[in-house]
């Protein structure tokens, strides 16, 4: 009986010991993050009202002369969330349908070598470096075109994002039951009407989450759109010319020593929009997954 | 495994049931010889006690097996053919037990029973044997004996009537009338006993081979 | 005056392999009678599902299948018809309910007309969806919840939710693929009851591994073993006399 008792004991001491040292790597692990959200939230808070989102940037002569008299500097990023905006939404509608019919075909198909293909091409896209997908872009869009455009960095994040997509695609259509399937079929149902009427609703959960993934994936790339849009000072609303997006702006801002308070405005902004897209993805992927 | 042990103490129990009746008819048969000792009487009585002990516990335990096992085809008419014989063999039970406290009362009629113990004796071999054949039938599941013996069932019939005649007689004493009776009645359940096994015969046919053979024309 | 009706199914020489040499139904012939309810039953393996399958051509998405044979339903043989059309007539419910999770129970009732995108006017959209909750004994269950998903129903609704969907194409064949096997004894005994007052309306198919429900609903059983139909015959003589050993040893626990 003596016995039994020590050897619950230590049993205890031990499970506590591996609970706290779980507890403190976690904490570790959560440390650069917080500390990060931290900094630039503290940092970048100061810049942000109305002006941070309608005023274009600033030039360096304004930001030199508010710096000077210790003013807060002019301006905002308006230019930056245009374009942005513009070359997401153009990549977003050449991504998705291909992602997601790509994503049908080879969890459809799982067992044909083209998809089996298709699938590791994908895998290998997903690994490319940003930087030579600009400037496969720069090759494909911007020297036959003539110009830098948002047209070559929406084509830069597409590709970028075709793998995220397909890939979500096609694990949420592989998790569905098949029984779905088969209940649509037995019905009478055509192939085709299926597929889009049953299959993919029900998957939307999964390709929506990925797609919102996709898309915070994209929002933050640089190198790409540097060698795509170039950049502008001015709100450009036409897709043919050059244009800019707020990490590329963030990168100007980094090296022009009169808008280092941008830095932190611009990345708190960059920051919001990425944590927002990804909370919601979450969220909406818990609230329908009982479905299944 | 479950239904080979339940099929095992089943069959136990009924083989101890048709012992105990194989018994009987000895000692019936030592009865009519006149050769019965008095504990051998005592245990014709006793044995009557066991037949409807074993009638009791074979029905409870065929229809625990039909609650347990949902038992179908050949399963499913062994429960039900096995009720329907145990009846029967409680009813020969029950006419051994009577025809042994019915023969003193004719044996005291010296002149009657000088006369009739031989065809009593005849009468009494035939349905013997019958049982004995209607006992080897059903432990062997033999539905051809089984048909020969619905055959024979004729010949019992035809002994009885022989002998029933020969009861009818004008110069009845009125000291043997009891003798009479009780020979009339003894002779009929020898016949009720020939019937028993052809009973017993037809629910072995549907056993072995699922037809009915109650009241119809078997060979059609 | 009704003259003697055409079975409503007729299998000749129904042979079913999914690799050369391998065959999972062989040389099957019988004919399935109007009203009644048939059960196909047979130890695991022995290709009932296979053969259920088959009557409404759900082979026909899976390459490699190979079928030799004719089925005929209706007097019309189902290869050489439009799958759609095949069913249509013969519809089908499977072992695990499967009400489709995006669409409401309303929707799910007309799902087969919804699917083929056949536009029904309102008053025979809700006409159909409440006849045909009617049938399966969900109406006064559902009927104020219509707009809901199906996915808080229970195992039991769903499967007659399932039902309901199915017979809402008025199909004359109804083919079922152990419908009960994954609800609870109540539930069962429910769905139970309603295929034997369907039986009115349609002939039904039930493959099934429980032998206890073939013997309480079907009129005919069939006994399939290793592929082939060793017997078909009333079920009612076929659980108290098989003709065939093989079938007796399955039904008294020898096999399978």
């Amino acid at each position: 009986m003596k016995l039994d008792v020590s050897f619950n004991k230590r049993r205890l001491i031990k499970d506590k010991l591996f609970l706290w040292f779980v507890i403190v790597f976690s904490v570790i692990i959560a440390l650069p993050l917080v500390i990060i959200i931290g900094t630039v939230l503290i940092k970048g808070i100061k810049q942000i009202n109305l002006d941070f989102f309608i005023q274009t940037t600033p030039t360096t002569l304004e930001a030199m002369m508010a710096n000077s008299i210790g003013e807060r500097v002019p301006g905002g990023i308006a230019n930056g969330i245009v374009g942005m905006f513009l070359t997401v939404i153009m990549a977003s509608l050449v991504a998705i349908p291909v992602g997601i019919f790509c994503g049908v075909y080879i969890s459809e198909n799982r067992n044909k070598r083209f998809a089996g293909i298709i699938r590791f091409l994908s895998d290998l896209l997903q690994g490319t470096p940003s930087i030579v997908i600009g400037i496969i872009a720069y090759l494909w869009i911007v020297i036959p075109m003539g110009t830098f455009s948002a047209i070559a960095g929406a084509v830069a994040l597409a590709i970028m994002m075709l793998p995220l997509i397909i890939r979500s695609t096609e694990e949420t259509l592989n998790l569905l039951p098949v029984s779905l399937k088969e209940a649509a079929l037995s019905l009478g149902t055509s192939y085709s009407a299926m597929i889009f009427k049953v299959w993919l609703p029900s998957a939307f959960p999964g390709i929506f989450t990925g797609i919102l993934l996709a898309i915070s994936r994209v929002m933050g790339e640089t190198a790409p759109l540097m060698l795509t849009i170039l950049g502008s000072s001015y709100i450009q609303w036409d897709i043919t010319k050059p244009n800019t997006s707020v990490s590329l702006l963030i990168w100007e801002f980094y090296n022009d020593p009169n808008l280092q308070s941008m830095i932190w405005s611009a990345s708190l902004f960059l920051l919001a929009a990425v944590l927002i897209l990804n909370i919601t993805a979450k969220t909406i992927a818990k609230k329908r997954s009982p479905i299944f | 495994m479950i239904r080979d042990n339940s099929l095992k103490i089943l069959t136990e129990e009924f083989i101890a049931l048709t012992d105990i009746m194989s018994e009987q008819f000895v000692l019936v048969g030592k009865h009519l010889e006149q050769s019965i000792t008095p504990e051998e009487l005592k245990k014709v009585r006793e044995n009557e006690k066991n037949i409807d002990f074993m009638e009791n516990k074979i029905r409870e335990t065929v229809i625990n097996d039909i609650v347990r096992l949902t038992p179908r085809a050949i399963d499913l008419r062994r429960m039900v053919s096995t009720l329907n014989i145990i009846v029967d063999i409680e009813r020969m039970g029950d006419i051994l037990n009577s025809i042994c406290k019915r023969l003193p009362i004719i044996i005291e009629s010296k002149s009657v029973w000088k006369k009739y113990q031989p065809k009593l004796i005849s009468l009494f071999g035939m349905v013997s044997k019958m049982f004995d054949n209607i006992v080897y039938a059903l432990h062997t599941e033999n539905n051809y004996i089984a048909r020969n013996i619905i055959a024979t069932d004729d010949s019992i019939d035809e002994s009885y009537h022989e002998i029933h005649q020969m009861l009818f007689q004008k110069d009845v004493k009125a000291a043997e009338m009891p003798a009479y009776l009780n020979l009339s009645r003894i002779l009929y359940f020898m016949e009720r006993i020939g019937d028993s096994c052809t009973n017993i015969a037809e629910d072995l046919l549907y056993l072995t081979e699922g037809i009915n053979a109650r009241h119809t024309d078997i060979d059609s | 005056m009704k003259t003697i009706q055409e079975p409503v199914l007729k299998l000749k020489n129904l042979s079913i392999s999914y690799s050369p040499n391998e065959y999972a139904v062989r040389d099957v012939s019988a004919d399935i009678t109007r009203n009644t309810i048939t059960a196909i039953m047979g130890p695991s393996g022995c290709g009932k599902s296979t053969l259920l399958r088959a009557i409404n051509n759900m082979h026909a998405l899976h390459e490699g299948i190979k079928m030799t044979g004719d089925i005929i339903l209706n007097g019309r043989n189902i290869l050489q018809m439009n799958p759609i059309d095949v069913r249509t007539q013969a519809g089908m419910v499977f072992q695990r309910p499967n009400p489709f999770p995006t669409m409401s129970i309303y929707d799910n009732v007309i799902a087969g007309y919804l699917l083929k995108g056949i536009k029904l006017k309102r008053a025979e959209r809700d006409r159909i969806v409440e006849e045909n909750l009617r049938n399966v004994g969900l109406w006064d269950e559902v009927s104020d919840v219509l707009h809901k998903k199906g996915t808080f129903l229970s195992g039991g609704q769903q499967q007659r939710l399932c039902i309901a969907r199915t017979l809402a194409l008025k199909p004359n064949l109804l083919l079922m693929d152990e419908p009960t096997s994954a609800l609870d004894p109540i539930a069962t005994l429910r769905i139970e009851e309603l295929l034997v007052q369907l039986k009115e309306q349609v002939t039904i198919i039930i493959v099934t591994h429980n032998m206890s429900q073939a013997s309480r609903i079907s009129d005919y059983s069939m006994f399939m073993y290793l592929g082939e139909l060793v017997e078909y015959e009333e079920t009612s003589i076929m659980f108290t006399n098989p003709k065939d050993k093989r079938t007796e040893d399955y039904l008294i626990g020898k096999v399978g």
